[in-house]
């Protein structure tokens, strides 16, 4: 064998798994599906209760958990590929929900409650990326955590209808940008 | 002490026979980035015909480089496979192997 035909070779074994991993790749759907769960729960910040808001995670927190968990299992199924960090990722979208609601509650309604799960959702999308090997993934992560302290400043009164509008924002972009970059790249598509 | 000393064996005899083939080291890439793969996948992500892909898994999971199972659940039955921990080794000694082949070539005797 020579040196040519063993770069030849290794570049192949590079190229079947990037493209393997390509049609793993489904990350459009949470980042949409979560940034427009984000962004309906802004109505209800405006509504004068507190418990609104909480009432409202309560039935779309478990209903996204579902939907998301429902969409990759079809997935794996119809692509009949099973993503290596499987059980990572569905530990790492757990504590993403445990932490965000955990603080959401325990902030009662302050600060804590309109910053502490964009924080958690920030480290958990650092998470993702690192996994991914997604740089998609890792500017978003930048973009929640720089949308977080962003909602610090701003006056207490809009500062949850604010995190919701601009946080779910982010992560409905980010959606999209995946799912054209799927929709552009031949060894996404399954 | 390097590994690439004059007494050391030249990186082509490092090559696996069983792993260094094309289709093989395909089948290998693709468990590599899964947890597992069906058969119809894996046929048709390497691009191959179903009697190709089966003779090529029967020699890999001889070598107990790859496990294959049977899954009755669902619509239809479905064969899945994947690396074993000794397949997933032996294509990481492969690459080094293919790496350490061209740095030989580069840097000369």
């Amino acid at each position: 064998m020579t040196d040519t035909d063993a770069a030849a070779t290794l570049r192949e074994i590079e190229r079947v798994k990037r493209s393997t991993h390509a049609l793993l790749d489904a990350t459009w759907f949470p980042l949409l599906l979560w940034g427009s769960i984000v962004a309906a729960s802004a109505p209800f910040t405006q509504l004068g209760d507190d418990n609104a808001v909480g009432f409202y995670w309560f039935l779309a927190g478990p209903a996204g958990t579902a939907a998301s968990f429902l969409f990759f299992r079809d997935r794996e199924l119809d692509l009949g590929l099973v993503d290596r960090h499987k059980v990572v990722y569905i530990a790492l979208a757990a504590a993403i929900a445990i932490g965000s609601m955990s603080l959401g509650i325990a902030g009662d309604g302050a600060m804590l409650s309109a910053v502490g799960p964009v924080y958690v959702v920030a480290a958990g999308l650092a998470g993702f990326s690192w996994l991914e090997r997604s740089s998609l993934l890792a500017v978003t992560a930048l973009a929640m955590a720089a949308a977080g302290t962003g909602v610090l400043a701003i006056d207490p009164g809009e500062r949850n209808l604010l995190a919701a509008l601009v946080e779910g924002a982010v992560l409905i972009v980010a959606g999209v940008v995946a799912l054209r970059r799927r929709k552009l790249d031949p060894a996404r598509q399954a | 002490m390097s590994d690439d000393g004059p007494g050391s064996p030249h990186p082509t005899l490092q090559l696996d026979d069983t792993v260094h083939q094309r289709v093989r080291l395909g089948i290998l890439a693709v468990l590599q980035e899964t947890k597992r793969a069906d058969f119809s996948s894996l046929r048709d992500v390497l691009g191959l015909s179903d009697g190709n892909l089966a003779r090529h898994l029967d020699v890999l999971a001889q070598a107990g480089l790859v496990t294959i199972a049977k899954d009755l659940k669902g619509s239809r039955p479905r064969t899945w496979i994947s690396a074993t921990g000794a397949g997933r080794k032996a294509l990481a000694a492969e690459v080094t192997a293919l790496r350490r082949l061209i740095d030989s070539v580069e840097t000369g005797p």
